[in-house]
């Protein structure tokens, strides 16, 4: 997949950077540990909907191609009984899979204790390499086969013929891509301190996600035939949102780091 | 049977706790208000099922989720908890006021339902060249996004808050603000009629985005800040909450409430353009299959 950046756009992009390590700067010389916190969380907060959005409408995408191959099989399985059973089973898978990530980012937070920021440094890191991985910058590498929720597909790790393995595939790919700024969210929360604390707040996120992904399945499941017959329109353009956002989430992790560092 | 001391602050007596949990505020003006709201759509709704033999049922239900929201935010016990102990309880009233209300509200609107009603009153308005321009700068998606996080802003001001919390007018006022201030930036991202500024849909999720933001900020500020608001410290807690632990759930709270509708309405603008996408590609097939025929 070929990736053209808009020079107006890389501009803007460079300015609102400067903009953010310049404030990051002053909260790091005003050496208020409270208002450092204030500062540092609230960049991951203020990238909270742009860090799910594309995500979630992925699940939307995922859901779809369960549903494709279960109509496949059996021809009256389009209806809404079947999309609402589907997300349902699908979104369960998700929040099964999240348990154990809710455990591992908990952990790692508690037990790094004050230098948990060392991990956030390294997620940050990869969180960058996985966008540009997903935007297709990255050449021959491994991660270059990363494309997603189809990546799983076509490797077949993925069973999109049954909804609730398709689901914990599903939570497989965000907790990769989501992992490195969901365990920044802990740290700052003080899960250095508490585990609990820190796997209820991946639960919640995880939650959260699961939520506005069931609404339409519920509400109006026919919205999936227009999804179906959309979809190799509509994924590549996530595909793509979701590398820039990934790219963009990384340069994001790394002052947050270096201040949660400072705390 | 009072509770123990927990962090140096008195626990409320559980027959106080009880009484509050059970305090059901019937508001006249509020209970008018609702009813008026219900009783209007039903009249609406009545009379397009009249010349037209239907009514959108699903709008419906969402119009009466909205006012369910409102009645809990305003009228439950939820009311008193968010008055008289818990910032977090607040916060839930003023996301049920923001953010739940009035996309549910607009979601129940519809121009075969709304349009009858507000033509009469447009049409000359729009047909005049100063009303129309003022009319299409009032309508723009900045200036509503604008009001929003100024509303949003200004009333956690911790003096502006704290004066609400004290003088019941000043809070009422606060209500219409949220309420208003909900309506006016739900309106051009769900579009329940035709509206002069139309956005696309990477604009509508940029709009959504850009709220978040400010939502993430103050969020931010609420958990990892000092305590805002003295009010809550001279009160007695709830639960075993702090005063400083209960501002981190108001934070977290405040949060929550924002996301869950903004994703929501992200996937469902997502949804309607795809709709809208493929009925467009359809009526052009038919068009050039009926110019084939002939």
């Amino acid at each position: 997949m070929s990736f053209s950046l808009d020079l107006r756009r890389f501009v803007a992009l460079a300015v609102a950077g400067l903009v953010v390590l310049a404030l990051a700067a002053l909260a790091v010389v005003s050496d208020s540990p409270q208002w450092t916190a204030v500062f540092a969380g609230g960049l991951l907060l203020a990238a909270g909907f742009v860090v799910m959005a594309p995500c979630q409408l992925q699940m939307s995408g995922a859901l779809t191609v369960v549903l494709r191959n279960l109509a496949a099989k059996k021809a009256e399985a389009s209806g809404a009984r079947t999309v609402r059973r589907s997300a349902a089973l699908f979104a369960l898978g998700y929040l099964l899979f999240y348990l154990p990530i809710a455990g591992a980012l908990g952990g790692a937070a508690w037990l790094l204790g004050r230098y948990s920021w060392v991990l956030m440094v390294a997620g940050g890191m990869f969180t960058i390499v996985l966008g540009l991985a997903v935007l297709g910058l990255l050449g021959r590498s491994w991660l270059s086969r990363c494309r997603g929720p189809l990546y799983l597909l076509r490797s077949g790790r993925a069973s999109f013929q049954k909804p609730f393995r398709a689901g914990t595939a599903f939570g497989q790919y965000c907790a990769s891509c989501c992992g490195p700024y969901l365990y920044a969210l802990v740290v700052l929360a003080g899960a250095t301190g508490s585990f609990t604390l820190g796997v209820g707040l991946v639960m919640l996120y995880a939650t959260t996600m699961v939520i506005p992904f069931l609404l339409p399945a519920l509400l109006a499941p026919e919205s999936y035939t227009t999804l179906s017959s959309r979809l190799s329109t509509v994924l590549p353009r996530l595909d793509e949102a979701t590398g820039i956002v990934l790219v963009g989430m990384g340069l994001l992790l790394l002052p947050v780091a270096i201040l949660a560092a400072g705390l | 049977m009072s509770l123990t001391l927990l962090h140096g602050t008195a626990e409320v007596h559980s027959e106080e706790a009880t009484s509050i949990l059970l305090a059901w505020n019937w508001e006249p003006t509020v209970v008018l208000g609702l009813v008026a709201a219900l009783l209007g759509y039903g009249l609406l709704a009545w009379r397009l099922y009249a010349t037209h033999g239907r009514f959108d049922g699903r709008a419906a239900i969402a119009w009466v989720f909205g006012l369910l929201a409102v009645t809990v935010a305003l009228m439950s016990p939820l009311d008193a908890l968010a008055d008289t102990r818990l910032l977090s309880a607040h916060m839930v009233q003023h996301g049920l006021l923001m953010s739940v209300a009035p996309p549910l509200l607009l979601l129940g609107l519809y121009p075969r339902l709304v349009v009858p009603v507000t033509r009469p009153i447009m049409k000359p308005l729009l047909r005049d060249r100063r009303t129309h321009a003022v009319l299409k700068a009032a309508s723009s998606p900045g200036l509503a996004l604008g009001i929003w996080l100024v509303v949003l802003y200004a009333w956690h001001v911790p003096t502006l808050y704290q004066w609400a919390l004290r003088n019941e007018v000043v809070h009422i006022v606060e209500h219409v603000f949220f309420i208003h201030a909900g309506l006016l930036f739900w309106l051009p991202v769900i579009e329940p009629v035709p509206t002069l500024t139309r956005m696309k849909l990477s604009e509508k999720l940029a709009y959504l985005a850009v709220a978040q933001v400010g939502t993430g900020v103050l969020a931010a500020i609420m958990i990892w800040g000092p305590p805002l608001y003295p009010f809550y410290e001279s009160s007695q807690t709830f639960w075993g909450l702090s005063t400083v632990a209960d501002q981190r759930v108001a934070g977290l709270t405040m949060m929550v409430m924002d996301m869950l509708p903004a994703l929501s309405v992200a996937g469902w603008i997502l949804f309607k353009s795809l709709t809208v996408e493929e009925r467009r590609e359809r009526s052009i097939n038919r068009k050039e299959e009926a110019w084939r025929v002939i």
